[in-house]
């Protein structure tokens, strides 16, 4: 510690209750993470059905979507401290909290990513195209909704950014999109496309960061702070790493991977992508609730 | 009817009765508080002083911890009052993060949430809180907002310089302060360092509840 602050005549908080710590932990982490996953594939999916013949596709998203929206389901529940009373949220709704219009939508879209895994294996095709268009609006507003649940949460001012629902489209884009490439779905043809969906979700992303953080001026005292834990502070490791990793890596791999791209590159690049997603998710998540309230 | 609190910090001299009669009077566990005396020493020595600040749940006309309930588990009562459901919470601690003072706590027996109710099983027996009663200097000033007669809307009329907790944050707060400075009430005002406090380090709590 350098100067004493006494004498340099700083106020100094002297007695006080502990700091709560982090009250939403990685738990809430796995939640964003896995439902990127889960709307991602979703949201990509009639765009690459538009344009590849790829029948597989249509089951490999059913089964995906299915399989992280009940991670995402699991980690909301085992996050609270009733786990038990989940019920209560669809028994006594209050629709003015994001979180319960959230559980919502993602029960729906879980029913629907159940019927869809149906239709697949029954090689429906028809029918779940017809289902696609609902699963796909229901994919969207699941994705950003979590936007709107960090809006409310008043005390957190980091958590306000304007374009966090961009963020939250693009963070499902790149995970969506990573996992098509890591299990090689639709094949040599959909790979180009798809690593440029990668890539670009990746550099977007990295963009607003950059803007926000880096060149946009920071309008409170609180978000300075916030801002510093992040980039040079206690967060800084795991948020660089993740952003390197995350998006660095990816916009890295799918230039060098030219015009006809491998599949081990395209696969270690949605394998950094989600790996440096959830890093750069949970310093975003964590950084807010490292300062004092009052 | 619209009850608020005002605590003159003029008056307050820190004794933290109110924080122990806080916890007596309603079970308060362990580790956790629903009203907690801050302390903070500024200047340079050897013109020093120390400052005292309570601080209690606001009872927001504008609650951001109501609104994110989504199980409705948190209500306002007719008298103005916050008040909370325990048996209907699932502990999601979305009013934690809604909560812009912090002022809400997450209850380590019953796992879910709680805060200052303003004593609503004493205020509905027309009783005041435990910490008013218990004040030694009548720091702490309780009253009908609405009620032109009421001690605490004379007290606000004739001081010109009540405050409330980040106005900026449109919550509409119904408690009050006179006498408050920025290091009373505004968090970036002071600094917490480790081994720079009274009784032992200001650290952070361990998660809490039961996972």
């Amino acid at each position: 510690m350098g100067a004493d602050p006494l004498t340099a005549g700083n106020a100094i908080v002297t007695l006080d209750v502990l700091h709560s710590g982090i009250i939403w932990h990685w738990y809430v982490t796995m939640n964003f993470w896995a439902k990127s996953v889960a709307t991602g594939v979703v949201l990509l999916l009639p765009w690459l059905l538009s344009r590849f013949e790829a029948p597989k596709l249509r089951f490999q998203s059913a089964v995906l979507s299915f399989v992280f929206i009940n991670i995402t389901l699991l980690f909301t529940v085992l996050d609270l401290h009733q786990p038990l009373r989940f019920w209560h949220i669809f028994a006594y709704t209050q629709t003015s909290s994001v979180i319960a219009l959230g559980a919502w939508l993602l029960t729906f879209f879980n029913f629907l990513a159940v019927g869809m895994v149906a239709l697949a294996w029954q090689k429906k095709e028809a029918l779940y195209d017809k289902l696609l268009p609902v699963q796909w609006v229901l994919g969207f507003f699941a994705t950003v909704y979590t936007a709107g649940l960090l809006g409310q949460a008043n005390a957190r001012e980091l958590w306000h950014a304007p374009t966090e629902a961009a963020q939250m489209l693009l963070a499902a884009t790149l995970a969506g999109s990573a996992v098509f490439l890591i299990l090689g779905s639709g094949g040599d043809k959909a790979r180009r496309p798809l690593a440029q969906v990668l890539g670009m979700s990746a550099f977007v992303s990295l963009t607003i960061f950059a803007a926000e953080f880096v060149f946009g001026p920071q309008k409170s005292e609180e978000a300075i702070h916030l801002v510093h834990i992040l980039t040079s502070g206690e967060l800084s490791t795991i948020f660089w790493t993740g952003l390197v990793v995350g998006f660095g890596l990816p916009i890295v791999a799918v230039l060098a991977g030219g015009k006809k791209p491998n599949h081990g590159l395209m696969a270690g690049a949605g394998l950094a992508g989600l790996a440096g997603l959830w890093l750069v998710k949970h310093a975003w998540l964590i950084a807010p609730q490292l300062v004092p309230l009052s | 009817m619209k009850l608020g609190f005002l605590v003159d910090l003029d008056l307050c001299i820190g004794c933290k009765g109110c924080e122990v009669a806080c916890k007596s009077e309603n079970n308060v566990p362990v580790n956790s508080w629903r009203l907690r005396v801050k302390y903070v020493d500024f200047g340079v020595f050897p013109e020093v002083k120390r400052t005292f600040t309570p601080m209690r749940c606001n009872q927001c006309e504008n609650a951001p911890c109501e609104r994110s309930c989504p199980v409705a588990a948190l209500h306002t009562l007719d008298n103005g009052i916050v008040n909370i459901d325990k048996d209907r919470c699932i502990g999601c601690a979305a009013c934690m993060m809604a909560c812009p003072y912090g002022a809400i706590y997450m209850d380590p027996v019953t796992n879910t949430a709680d805060k200052c109710t303003y004593c609503a099983h004493r205020t509905e027996a027309g009783l005041e809180p435990a910490c008013v009663i218990v004040c030694p200097t009548e720091a702490n000033i309780f009253g009908d907002l609405d009620d032109p007669k009421s001690n605490i809307r004379k007290y606000i009329h004739s001081h010109s310089d009540v405050r409330v907790r980040k106005p900026e944050k449109g919550t509409k707060p119904k408690h009050f302060y006179t006498g408050a400075g920025a290091i009373h009430i505004e968090p970036g005002a002071a600094v917490r360092i480790d081994g720079q406090n009274l009784f032992g380090n200001i650290g952070t709590l361990d998660h809490i509840g039961g996972h």
